[in-house]
């Protein structure tokens, strides 16, 4: 799990080769503490297939904005550049891993 | 990744609120093997989003939700409570003993089956709701409530839910707007006294929320009369229970709670126990679920006892 900022938005997942992950976080939200051992989770059974990254939105609210990111715990998906998928609200380890699966097939 | 895990105890609980944790402290300090599901998305239960709780006994300068959570949790750890976080899938009630088979694909086996997974937020089911959550309708003011900054919105209800969370917000967003449906509000007076001091919020009363306005984010609702521009809408008209996950297999109520025999919280099933929101419909409160969920451990308890008995004899 890999912390990204505005700098490093564009290389770690823009141009990442590997499909990504963003996990959307903010220090207020305590459903992302509650969340953010699933996202650990994906992380390690995706080594190698897709990163993960975590998006501090009180330290970048513009990637917030950028998103439209009005709701937290969220997620993004990208491939190639794009977002693909999102979602809302809490999710668990196996939520998370059958959307990363599907995005990974291209389902997305 | 939890195939390390005993999968036989005495006691499985479900559910890790207020009651369900109080009950793996009970059973776990009568030296019965528990395990408990956190469930996978939001351990800890309703109170991990409240900030701040005034009514809980024992804390006269207040506790916040998480930490009073993260207390009782380490309490039932200590008391010798196995804790996995993941949510129970499905359950087979079988008159020999229970199987919760867990999303990861373990299966628990127990003679006593704790359930304890609380209520949920309740939808409003109108145009725009599901379009739009997380683009701007959200169910928790403490969790969204900062990306409103500035930001006129909409809270529905008027519960003490309802009025908590158009307090909060009134301190981060522009204008806010309190819509009720009925004539007046239920929240009780101090909270009530407390959102009459807050200049920038307007009440609504005997209006509905027709519809929820925006394409890729809420731009507005659409009132009995009129409608509204807002950024936000915050959903807070009550809660249902959670028993999808025993729909079928316990006795509920037309409302969706689980049936007890009060003051006991034995269910239909034998073995099986229930507390907490899942079965009150009244109190709602976390110390009313504590002590429901330890009425539930000592009843389980007595289960217990009674067949270990039983079998000694046999
Ligand atoms: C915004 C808000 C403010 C509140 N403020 C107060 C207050 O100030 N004082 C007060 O006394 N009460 C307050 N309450 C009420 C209080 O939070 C509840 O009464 C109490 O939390 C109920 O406890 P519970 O253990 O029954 O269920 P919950 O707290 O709802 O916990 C149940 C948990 O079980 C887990 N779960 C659910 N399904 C499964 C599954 N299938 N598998 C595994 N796990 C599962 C989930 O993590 C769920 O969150 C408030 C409630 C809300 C929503």
């Amino acid at each position: 799990m890999n912390p990204v900022t505005s700098d490093s938005f564009d290389d770690q997942v823009r141009r990442s080769a590997l499909p990504v992950l963003v996990d959307f976080w903010a220090p207020w939200c305590t459903r992302c503490a509650g969340m953010e051992p699933a996202v650990r989770e994906v992380a390690t059974t995706f080594a190698g297939r897709g990163s993960v990254v975590t998006v501090d939105v009180e330290a970048h609210p513009e990637l917030a904005a950028e998103h439209l990111v009005l709701s937290l715990p969220a997620v993004a998906f990208y491939r190639d550049g794009a977002v693909v998928r999102t979602l809302a609200g809490p999710r668990s380890a196996e939520e998370l891993a059958a959307a990363f699966e599907e995005v990974l097939d291209g389902q997305h | 990744m939890h195939g390390t895990h005993l999968t036989r105890y005495d006691a499985v609980v479900v559910g890790s609120g207020p009651a369900g944790y109080t009950a793996a402290v009970y059973l776990g300090r009568a030296g019965r093997s528990v395990v408990l599901l956190e469930g996978g998305t939001a351990p800890g239960g309703a109170l991990m989003t409240t900030p701040e709780i005034e009514n809980y006994p024992g804390f006269p300068d207040g506790a916040g939700g998480p930490e009073l959570m993260d207390s009782i949790r380490r309490q039932a750890l200590r008391c010798g409570a196995t804790l996995v976080p993941v949510d129970a899938a499905s359950v087979e009630l079988t008159g020999a003993g229970h199987r919760v088979v867990a999303a990861d694909g373990t299966a628990y086996d127990a003679r006593a089956l704790v359930l304890a997974t609380g209520a949920e937020h309740r939808r409003l089911g109108i145009d725009g709701e599901d379009r739009l959550a997380g683009r701007g309708v959200s169910w928790c003011g403490t969790c969204d409530g900062p990306f409103f900054a500035g930001r006129d919105v909409v809270v529905v209800g008027g519960g003490d839910t309802a009025v908590e969370e158009a307090c909060f917000l009134s301190r981060i967003a522009g204008q806010v707007h309190l819509v009720h449906r009925s004539a007046r509000l239920r929240a009780s007076r101090v909270l009530q006294d407390r959102l009459a001091t807050r200049a920038n919020v307007t009440v609504h009363l005997d209006t509905r929320v027709r519809a929820i306005e925006g394409t890729d984010r809420v731009t507005g609702v659409r009132l009995d009369q009129r409608s509204l521009p807002v950024a936000g809408v915050f959903v807070a008209i009550g809660h249902d229970p959670r028993s999808a996950l025993v729909a079928g297999a316990v006795e509920t109520t037309a409302s969706g709670h689980v049936v007890v025999e009060h003051p006991s919280s034995r269910t239909n099933v034998p073995g099986v126990f229930a507390c907490g929101d899942l079965v009150d419909p009244t109190y709602r409160q976390a110390i009313t679920a504590a002590g429901s969920g330890c009425v539930a451990a000592l009843d389980a308890d007595a289960y217990l006892a009674a067949r270990d008995t039983t079998r000694d004899a046999a």
